[in-house]
């Protein structure tokens, strides 16, 4: 209990310190987002430095359109293209309003502390009346990595589009960040719907040759966070993908190969993310419990009933007539007998069953019979005595020669019947 | 067989005969396994495996950068030097030295702006199941949010020159595999579909897979039915926190519901709460011709709810539990007994980003039903030299205590530690160690080798 608690204590820790780090570097000029239900990726947007001041409020307060500052958001067909005023030639555009040699006292105000909060810059000696850039440090510089979003700005201009649609309402906004500014899928969908515009991951996500997405990135691997499906790649994910998979495959061939699928599904290798260690001894625990999910990715009757019979585990007379080695452990008693007592109930004297009975265990998971048995089994004491050869024990539900199922059966594949019942008798 | 692969093969290539800035993808993934297994007897089985994958894709053909046309293939050599040749025969699941032909098929996207055809062997999943067919899939894109597919072609079976060997999915389960089960199934299907619909994503699916003519014992000749189900999804945005989402299959065959699913989940409240609550009933079915189908089975229905608080991107912890209820019903020989038995489980974990290249997690869950098993998982890892050297490691303790069966209890320790070496996205080795102790078996140790290779040509 003490370790559970210090291990509690120190992740508590670890995320504080976190909380903190992440207020340390925020920009108090930065608008926080309003109204967005979640905030872009940091994958596909990397952390941005910003460290100015900056209103965009007051800017368009007075009118300024955007492309007075964004000179080229309009012509721009690639997000690689720099559209922010950054380093000298940005300070250029700012010139067009603001007067650097007048300083504080200019209108608008020019000073460098204007936009660089707290800059104080330290001249180099003889330096020139016009040039602002000798200084003997500059201020802090904006960090805007490359994102990794397909972007083309003259077409969105060039059909309409208002910067407000995707950037939002900038006239409540001073420092635009990625958090209250960039778009998010959101955003982008309400116009990509597939019929005003393309609604293909690939239109706006950095693909390969093959239309597949890019997802490794820097910072990590681009996932689904389930926002518009149920797709998001979080803890229960691996549980839950296959109702996603099966509504849409092609949805997740957008970034997953066949591979990919098939290096699970079909059973070959231990997929350490979904066993735990020491899977071969604990797995019959699992199994017996019936997880339908085993059968997603291995056989009963190939995968389990193989390896049981070379490892001894179930009844394998024609494995050991052939390989010479000894027939089914279990019931030679090495290590004890496998099924518990009451396993075959005394039927023909009418005993009611116990829990024990396999009939119940066959009804709650007949996966786990399946997984050890062949057909051959059952038919031993359940095929039809008449014209069968079997013990004649019936293993039907009640009043199953009445059911639907009974017909279906017969009529889709009466050579199951005729495993037993020969002829195939009519359902009645 | 043969000649039906040979063909495949034969019109795949003359279709990817020699085009311009052909964008050519290979792949190619080392597995390699060893260790030993004590059977029940005492005997000591080898597990010395090697896998080798393959794959080759040939991406815009056509040259006009709107990669139309492709070609993908999927290939995969298995040899277990563990097996003696008696073994592989008497078993022949465990076949060594088999070559498996996963995937291969020619795609060709946007014909006549509505049609997508997909011709070969291919991997179809939809709302009825899995399945591998060597065939072609019809795409139509109907340009008012619906879509349908079509498709029709030959199950690929396990055995076979080019079959797929430790397969789930590929092949039906109930028979017996390889000799017993040879007759070819034929694979039909169609689907309808939601396509651009940002906040609906439905498909209504139907697959049968049954065999040619065949003599029936009822007189005459008969499509064995196999499979044949009817099956549909649906998920629905409703508000930004709230998800509804909706499944359900019926098999002809067994005249069953096999699967319906019912799930609400309510993401992000207060930026950081996410709520899931999910129903599952299931009856597991079998290949047509299987006896298995006519036993009496009792429906699984699990009732699951998972609450989960996510810290920022960098942590997340969750708590979870869920009720699964059996029917003890009668049988023909046994009218009276009639008893619900409930199973339940409790399950936590979580998870912490540790920089960028640093993870650490904790999952425990607890399970009843046959007795009780406890499992826990700490599990983590981190990446130097810029993420290209990454060491990671993963610690499981399984408590465990079947009711009725005495050697089915104990506790069992396991770890391993791996380590992996990336070369830009062109290569990955891994290698990993696991060591593990149980009653039967006091050391355990596995060795597992990989080499990933991926690049452009």
């Amino acid at each position: 209990m003490k370790t559970l608690l210090r291990s509690l204590l120190v992740v508590g820790a670890v995320l504080a310190l976190h909380s903190l780090a992440t207020a340390a570097n925020e920009n108090p000029w930065a608008t926080p987002p309003q109204q967005r239900d979640y905030l872009p990726s940091s994958l596909l947007f990397p952390d941005q430095s910003i460290p100015l001041r900056f209103f965009h409020d007051k800017h368009l307060a007075q009118e300024v359109d955007c492309t007075q500052c964004h000179e080229n958001a309009t012509t721009s067909v690639s997000s690689a293209d720099q559209l922010i005023p950054v380093g000298a030639p940005g300070e250029a555009v700012c010139t067009t309003c603001h007067d650097f040699a007048g300083g504080a006292e200019a209108d608008p105000p020019s000073a460098c502390a204007t936009c660089h909060a707290n800059y104080e810059p330290a001249w180099k000696a003889g330096r020139k009346a016009d040039d602002f850039h000798a200084v003997e440090s500059a201020p802090a510089a904006m960090v805007l990595p490359k994102n990794h979003i397909k972007m083309n700005h003259k077409a969105h201009a060039d059909a309409g589009v208002p910067c407000s649609a995707c950037h939002g309402d900038l006239s409540k906004v001073q420092v635009a960040t990625r958090e209250n500014s960039l778009p998010v899928m959101n955003t982008c969908m309400d116009c990509h719907d597939g019929r005003r515009a393309p609604d293909t991951c690939r239109t706006c996500h950095e693909t390969e040759p093959s239309g597949r997405l890019i997802t490794s990135f820097e910072g990590g691997k681009l996932m689904p966070a389930g926002h518009f499906r149920n797709d998001a790649h979080d803890d229960a994910w691996l549980e839950k993908h296959a109702s996603t998979a099966g509504n849409d495959d092609q949805y997740c061939a957008n970034c997953h190969t066949e591979k990919y699928c098939l290096d699970c599904h079909t059973g070959v290798v231990k997929p350490f993310k979904v066993h735990p260690n020491n899977w071969v001894l604990t797995h019959p625990t699992h199994a017996r419990r019936f997880d339908p999910t085993c059968s997603g990715c291995h056989r009963t009757q190939s995968f389990c009933v193989d390896c049981h019979k070379r490892s001894g585990v179930a009844r394998a007379s024609d494995y050991s007539t052939q390989t010479g080695k000894d027939e089914l452990a279990w019931n030679t008693g090495t290590l004890g007998k496998f099924h518990p007592a009451g396993w075959v109930g005394d039927l023909k004297n009418g005993s009611a069953r116990g829990m024990n009975h396999h009939g119940f265990q066959a009804q709650r998971n007949i996966r786990a019979c399946a997984a050890c048995h062949t057909e051959q089994t059952c038919v031993e004491c359940h095929k039809s005595q008449i014209n069968g050869g079997g013990l004649g024990i019936n293993p039907h539900p009640p009043s199953f020669g009445k059911s639907m199922k009974c017909r279906s059966l017969r009529d889709t594949n009466a050579r199951m019947c005729a495993t037993c019942h020969v002829p195939v008798p009519e359902c009645d | 067989m043969m000649s039906r692969t040979a063909l495949m093969v034969s019109a795949l290539l003359l279709a990817s005969a020699p085009a311009p800035a052909l964008d050519v993808h290979v792949t190619a993934d080392t597995v390699g396994q060893g260790y030993q297994l004590i059977t029940s007897s005492g005997d000591v089985l080898r597990r010395s495996r090697l896998h080798q994958f393959l794959g080759l894709a040939v991406y815009d053909i056509l040259g006009d950068g709107e990669n139309q046309l492709f070609v993908v293939s999927q290939m995969r050599f298995d040899a277990d030097f563990g097996i003696s040749d008696t073994e592989a025969t008497a078993l022949p699941q465990l076949q060594n030295n088999h070559f498996s032909l996963m995937v291969l098929y020619l795609e060709a996207r946007n014909l006549g702006d509505f049609l997508d055809l997909r011709v070969g062997r291919q991997l179809l999943i939809d709302t009825t199941d899995f399945t591998m067919f060597d065939g072609a899939l019809l795409t139509f894109h109907t340009g008012a949010h619906v879509g349908v597919d079509v498709y029709s072609g030959l199950e690929v079976k396990n055995g076979g020159d080019l079959g797929v060997v430790s397969s789930t999915q590929l092949e039906l389960d109930g028979d017996g595999a390889f000799a017993e089960d040879d007759d070819f199934g034929i694979v039909i299907g169609a689907s309808v579909f939601t396509e651009g619909l940002r906040d609906h994503h439905a498909r209504l699916a139907w697959r049968r897979v049954m065999t040619p003519k065949l003599e029936s014992p009822l007189g005459g000749e008969t499509n064995y039915v196999d499979m044949e189900k009817l099956a549909g999804s649906y998920h629905v945005r409703v508000l930004p926190e709230l998800h509804l989402a909706g499944s359900a299959a019926w098999d002809f065959v067994s005249s069953v519901l096999s699967d319906a699913r019912v799930e609400a989940r309510v993401p992000g409240i207060a930026d950081c709460v996410d709520i899931e609550l999910a129903w599952w009933y299931f009856t597991p079915t079998f290949e047509g011709s299987s006896i298995f189908n006519i036993f009496q089975t009792a429906p699984l229905n699990d009732v699951d709810l998972r609450v989960r608080y996510r810290h920022g991107d960098d942590a997340s912890v969750y708590l979870g539990s869920y009720v699964r209820l059996f029917r003890q019903g009668p049988d023909a020989n046994d009218p009276v007994t009639d008893a619900i038995i409930t199973d339940w489980g409790l399950r936590g974990g979580g998870k912490i980003q540790l920089g960028k290249t640093g993870r650490v997690g904790l999952d425990a869950y607890f399970q009843t039903g046959f007795g009780d098993v406890t499992t826990i998982e700490a599990w983590g890892g981190y990446g130097f030299l810029d993420d290209t050297l990454d060491l990671y490691t993963r610690l499981s303790t399984v408590l465990f205590d079947d009711d009725s069966r005495d050697l089915l209890e104990g506790t069992s320790f396991g770890g391993l530690v791996g380590i992996s070496y990336r070369v830009r996205e062109l290569a990955k080795f891994h290698l990993v160690n696991e060591l593990n102790s149980n009653d039967i078996e006091k050391i355990q140790y596995r060795v597992y080798g990989f080499v990933d290779l991926s690049f452009w040509l």
